[in-house]
């Protein structure tokens, strides 16, 4: 055995960096020499004094800067964003508001308006049929007795 | 974006010393490698590229940041007092004070200063970045062999320098 371990093993140990057939031998000469094991404990002082140094954070600007220069933003980023300006919410919601106000308008008005009038095809066709049946006479609409067929031409369907 | 920007920020600034110095290089890292990005292997991890690319760029310009941020080894420092109890991380989770963590800050890159450049990285790469062996040797452009020698030598350099200031508190007292 050699006297003392190879010094940079001692790093490569610590850090897990060992090829696997390296890793018996420093274990073993570990575990019998003091020298050594007080030299890795040195080394992992230095580790963990730089290991628990703060991390700096790249400055919100700067990264800023970056990505509105290499980064070309996304269209759904750009819509999200611009959701949040006062010039496009504002208009929008003003838009919306109105847009309701007249929904609700025209709702009001189709409940409320007069029954609505007879479909003018579906009239055409029953005229023909109960002119072809001999049910009413050739004459115009208004001269025949098409309103009583109408209407019961109309309880038919309903039923 | 961040999380590689994060990350060679703070590479930058462990490397050069300062935050004016590490913003340059950073913006300049990430501007050669949108102009050379055909050049990328994306089979290969794009933070270790990156941070290649900056320190490639901090070693041309070696020179005019040694000159410009040079500190003596005699530079007072807040904390030379201290010994190695005083500035190993806590090992208990309770929050450290800010004071404490600006003093070990500052200890940290005053120590990390004093090592020349290859060992300044190999350590800042592997104990503070945590990279492997293998991707510091991508960084580095040499073998595993030579990282493995310069993160040891550049850890025995730390041991000295700290030992040196142990000293000088024995001296005082």
């Amino acid at each position: 055995m050699k006297e003392h371990a190879e010094a940079s093993m001692l790093s490569a140990y610590l850090d897990g960096e060992l090829m696997p057939d390296e890793r018996p031998g420093i274990e073993s000469h570990l575990a019998l020499c003091g020298s050594c094991r007080e030299e890795l404990e040195t080394l992992r002082n230095a580790k963990q004094v730089l290991a628990g140094a703060p991390r700096r954070e790249i400055p919100p600007e700067l990264i800023a800067k970056l990505e509105g220069r290499f980064l070309r933003p996304s269209w759904w980023s750009v819509f999200k964003s611009s959701l949040l300006l006062p010039r496009v919410w504002v208009p929008a919601g003003a838009m919306g508001l109105v847009a309701t106000l007249l929904l609700g308008v025209w709702i009001g008005w189709r409940q409320f308006r007069a029954p609505e009038l007879l479909p003018l095809e579906a009239l055409l066709a029953a005229h023909s049929r109960y002119v072809a049946e001999g049910l009413v006479s050739h004459g115009g609409l208004a001269t025949s007795n098409f309103s009583a067929q109408l209407a019961l031409f109309h309880t038919d369907e309903e039923g | 974006m961040r999380r590689h920007g994060d990350k060679a920020y703070n590479f930058a600034y462990r490397l050069s010393g300062n935050e004016s110095d590490a913003r340059d290089l950073v913006q300049e890292a990430f501007s050669r490698a949108f102009e050379h990005r055909d050049r990328y292997d994306s089979s290969r991890p794009f933070e270790a590229w990156l941070i290649r690319i900056l320190h490639n760029i901090y070693l041309d310009g070696v020179r005019r940041y040694e000159k410009s941020h040079v500190v003596s080894i005699d530079a007072p420092s807040p904390i030379e007092d201290a010994g190695w109890e005083e500035i190993l991380p806590s090992p208990d989770s309770e929050p450290i004070d800010a004071a404490i963590q600006k003093e070990r800050d500052h200890m940290v890159q005053n120590a990390l200063k004093r090592l020349p450049v290859h060992y300044r990285t190999a350590v800042t790469l592997c104990d503070i970045e945590g990279l492997s062996y293998e991707r510091i040797g991508q960084v580095m452009a040499c073998p595993v062999g030579t990282v493995r020698s310069r993160i040891h030598q550049g850890r025995l350099m730390l041991k000295k320098t700290f030992q040196e200031l142990s000293e000088k508190r024995q001296v005082k007292s």
